[in-house]
């Protein structure tokens, strides 16, 4: 889908209060959401268990009902997208992470794989947290790893988006790799 | 949070925060990540003349950057 195609819809959803331009931005951009959504699934393999059309579902309802958001252009659409799966994701993850803490009968052994599933909530929540950090330091590098590494584009495809070259988007995702890493690594400290 | 200690000799330390200190440096690693090899040797040489506490700061995040790639923090390139 090119730019050009774009532009009418995401135009529309500049004023923000347009819900036929919202659908029609989604339906429109389905296949690439359904693309990111699978990724982002099989990233975290066993620990979620939910399927991509159940998360586009959610996504498409956590869009509908953000009256205040506008999408000038196909990367934010994107950037918030991917942002809006990995909160959902974490909130699957978490509530599992609930219903297990919760359940009636005492775990003396965790399985290992009950483990592995646990430790991966718990990373996975810290780095959402730790782009949140980012978020309100420095939007722009959340952005690029909402979409590099939540929504799998490449340089290439981000620097289109936002008509800036690639080398810009390489340095700001070299950026906020330090400062992710560096809130991980305080988080796993304290 | 700024987290503010106050030793028994009366000297007063600022822990800094990862916000502040990336305030400071973010401007730097802008540019130095442009440059590569002699280029950016240089470009660190100049700041240590001017800033050397800064200067200090940035070329410890670069090696932690290159320990990053190394470990495919994040995935690789």
């Amino acid at each position: 889908m090119s730019a050009e195609q774009l532009e009418p819809v995401t135009r529309q959803t500049k004023t923000g209060d347009d819900n036929e331009s919202r659908r029609q931005l989604f339906a429109t951009l389905y296949e690439e959401l359904r693309r990111i959504a699978r990724r982002e699934l099989r990233r975290h393999g066993p620990s979620v268990t939910i399927g991509a059309n159940t998360l586009l579902h959610e996504v498409y309802l956590h869009l509908q009902g953000r009256r205040d958001l506008m999408f000038p252009d196909r990367a934010r659409f994107f950037a918030y997208a991917s942002r809006a799966m990995r909160g959902l994701i974490i909130d699957y993850a978490r509530s599992r992470q609930t219903l297990k803490r919760g359940a009636a009968f005492e775990i003396i052994t965790m399985p290992p794989e009950i483990a592995a599933q646990a430790a991966d909530s718990a990373q996975l929540e810290r780095l959402n947290d730790a782009v949140e950090r980012l978020a309100a330091t420095e939007s722009r590098l959340a952005q690029v790893v909402d979409l590099k590494y939540f929504g799998g584009f490449s340089f290439g495809d981000i620097a289109a988006m936002w008509g800036v070259s690639e080398r810009t988007v390489q340095r700001d995702w070299e950026k906020a790799r330090l400062f992710l890493f560096r809130c991980v690594s305080d988080s796993e400290g304290t | 949070m700024r987290k503010i200690l106050l030793l028994i000799t009366g000297v007063v330390v600022l822990n800094r925060t990862l916000e502040d200190v990336w305030r400071e440096i973010s401007p730097y690693l802008d540019e130095v990540l442009d440059l590569e090899g002699e280029a950016r040797e240089r470009w660190l040489a100049e700041l240590e003349k001017r800033l050397p506490g800064t200067a200090a700061t940035v070329r410890a995040w670069l090696v932690e950057l290159a320990r990053l790639k190394e470990c495919g923090f994040l995935g690789t390139e």
